[in-house]
């Protein structure tokens, strides 16, 4: 599918976000027994959250930007902010150039959402009338607006349901309905909060391609995906950005971003021998210099130890350590810190 | 502030989009052309019960007109039925699931609105039409129509409502559920404007309440309808052409009042995060 052809790249960056913060407001309603119906109603504080705290990144064009983070870490509102569709309360948006918040007719013409919690899809109508409604909402002319909707229906497989209510779809079908929805602008930059949520594997694996080979290598667009899967963020993105508690904790390419606890080695040694006790060995082992974590796994009668420990740490004392314990090594291998663990030690050092 | 202009293509994709939902539900369909019908004639017994003639004193100076209280009350409700349908139309036209993505193609606030209006609008004029030859044949309803000043009043009315439902989006964008814009205009709708007596009546129980009436922009549309519908009155009337440059006035205010309310709603559920909630 190919329906626009890729376009030079500018000299802004596809997306500029600076010193971006967000404050929401909220009562917190505590359930107070009161025989005051005016009490009960008055009852509650004003409060607020931080959702962004001075937030800056820059997304290059073609490129696929991954935005990570747990739950409510300020995903969902950058995003949502970048769609015009949450003010902020200071920093700048902008799209190819264009201000989201000064101008946000032109800057809607550049960036398209697909957001998680709602499909964005009328429900009671068919796909191809729902296809027909926004191509109209993006100024598509009319010719050109059937023949992109075939050419979207066909790829996305929804040629035979096409007349059926979209009601009767399936979370797969209703989320390539919704992207084929975003599809039929010409917008450079797409953005997807959650692109797989809700998908069977093969679904989101076939997703997950459309993405890089038809979106980015064939159309050219640039992708921002939000996302708390790791493993998809470190398939699919050229960079992530890891979010928590409305700050950006770290960012640059996923082996970039796991290179930030980089300090840090594992060690998997295979055991075999009549050893003393593995209990005693990983006890010992803790307690050797450099060493951080030392954990077994007990795999159908296989020991394999797993050691943590600095990277310039002498691992002499930990093969000293298994040989008095009575024990030999059969295999070795060593590994570098995961996405997985840089999001979670991340996270955690961020919450102290 | 500026105004932005109406991009009609979108109005119309809006509008098909809310006809195919509202015929994608059979049974809502034949219940809102027999309950249009069957309360429309539930009104025209009333009246007919009733049926006094009466002088219709406008505010001065326009002038008066001589009619039956059936044609009053019909054309009191085919004014409802017709032009201040706009307004539940928009609130109701509301869709959380789609507000989002609609929004999201960079759509202006006035192509919003009336996007989102046209289809109860033209469903309600496609029942009017039956309406009007039940009110005609069944009721004796004597029409004395001036068809320009009759375009004109149709034309004045829909501006003053579609700057009333600008501002009730806006509040009900904030608000959610209900927005005392809708709430006060229903009120003095059935009260205080002249939809069912006329407002003269209200003095005998509360004197000179009237003039308060002729402050609502809703007592100007039943008037300038009915002196267009019942009274045959032309525009060139120095009465009828002050009802008319009254209400354009009322127009003229109401527009710039609903699309700051409107622009206003947005920004703050915008800046509350909550455009998507309801």
């Amino acid at each position: 599918m190919n329906t626009q052809q890729p376009k030079a790249k500018p000299s802004a960056p596809a997306i500029e976000v600076v010193e971006l913060t967000k404050v929401y407001s909220w009562r917190e309603r505590k359930v107070v027994p009161s025989k005051s119906f005016l009490r009960m109603l008055l009852a509650g504080k004003e409060c607020e959250t931080v959702a962004l705290d001075k937030v800056s990144f820059s997304v290059d064009h073609g490129e696929v930007f991954g935005l990570l983070g747990p739950n409510g870490s300020g995903k969902t509102t950058l995003i949502k902010i970048l769609s015009n569709l949450v003010i902020p309360e200071s920093g700048k948006v902008v799209v190819d150039g264009i201000d989201v918040l000064t101008s946000p007719y032109v800057a809607a013409a550049r960036l398209q959402t697909v957001l998680s919690e709602s499909i964005g899809l009328e429900k009671r109508i068919s796909a191809r009338e729902n296809l027909l409604l926004f191509a109209a909402l993006y100024n598509l002319p009319k010719n050109e607006a059937n023949e992109r909707i075939d050419k979207l229906l066909d790829f996305f497989g929804l040629t035979d349901v096409a007349d059926k209510s979209s009601q009767s779809f399936s979370t797969g079908m209703s989320r390539k309905l919704s992207v084929a929805r975003v599809l039929l602008s010409s917008a450079s930059v797409v953005v997807f909060d959650e692109p797989t949520s809700g998908l069977d594997p093969g679904a989101a694996d076939s997703f997950r391609r459309l993405i890089l080979e038809d979106l980015v290598k064939a159309e050219g667009k640039t992708v921002l995906i939000a996302t708390h899967n790791l493993a998809e963020a470190s398939f699919m993105c050229n960079r992530i950005a890891l979010l928590n508690r409305g700050r950006l904790l770290a960012i640059g390419s996923p082996d970039e971003v796991s290179r930030t606890v980089g300090d840090r080695m594992h060690l998997s040694v295979t055991l075999d021998g009549p050893g003393k006790s593995l209990d005693r060995l990983l006890e010992n082992l803790r307690k050797a210099e450099g060493v951080l974590l030392a954990e077994s796994k007990d795999d159908k009668g296989v020991n394999e130890v797993v050691v943590t420990g600095r990277k310039d740490m002498d691992y002499t004392s930990v093969f000293g350590l298994i040989s008095e314990q009575g024990f030999r090594v059969v295999s070795l291998e060593t590994s570098s810190p995961t996405l997985e663990e840089a999001f979670l030690r991340l996270v955690r050092e961020a919450k102290r | 502030m500026r105004l932005p202009g109406i991009e009609w293509g979108k109005v119309s994709a809006l509008m098909k989009r809310d006809m195919r939902n509202w015929a994608s539900y059979k049974m809502q369909v034949v219940i809102a052309i027999l309950g249009a019908l069957i309360g429309f004639a539930s009104w025209g017994f009333n009246a007919s019960f009733r049926n006094i003639t009466f002088t219709w004193q406008s505010f001065q100076p326009t002038p008066v007109y001589t009619t039956t209280y059936v044609a009053f009350l019909v054309s009191g409700i085919l004014v409802s039925n017709i032009v201040l349908s706009l307004t539940s139309g928009v609130t109701g036209g509301l869709r959380p699931w789609m507000l989002e993505s609609i929004l999201m193609t960079g759509m202006k606030p006035s192509t919003f609105v009336i996007g989102t209006a046209a289809w109860s609008y033209i469903l309600s004029v496609v029942l009017f039409i039956p309406q009007l030859m039940i009110g005609i044949f069944f009721f004796q309803v004597n029409l004395n129509v001036n068809l320009l000043t009759f375009m004109l009043s149709v034309l004045i009315s829909g501006i003053i409502v579609f700057g009333i439902s600008m501002a009730s989006v806006g509040i009900r964008l904030v608000t959610k559920v209900t927005d005392p814009v809708q709430w006060i205009l229903g009120i003095s709708l059935s009260l205080l404007s002249g939809q069912t007596f006329p407002v003269q009546y209200l003095n005998n129980y509360f004197p000179g309440i009237s003039n308060v009436s002729w402050l609502l922009p809703y007592t100007w549309i039943f008037d300038i309808i009915r002196l267009s519908t019942l009274a045959g009155a032309s525009i060139f009337d120095p009465g009828v052409g002050e009802a008319l440059l009254i209400s354009l006035l009322y127009a003229v205010i109401l527009v710039p009042i609903g699309l700051y309310c409107f622009v206003w709603g947005l920004r703050k559920a915008k800046k509350q995060g909550t455009l998507g909630w309801w």
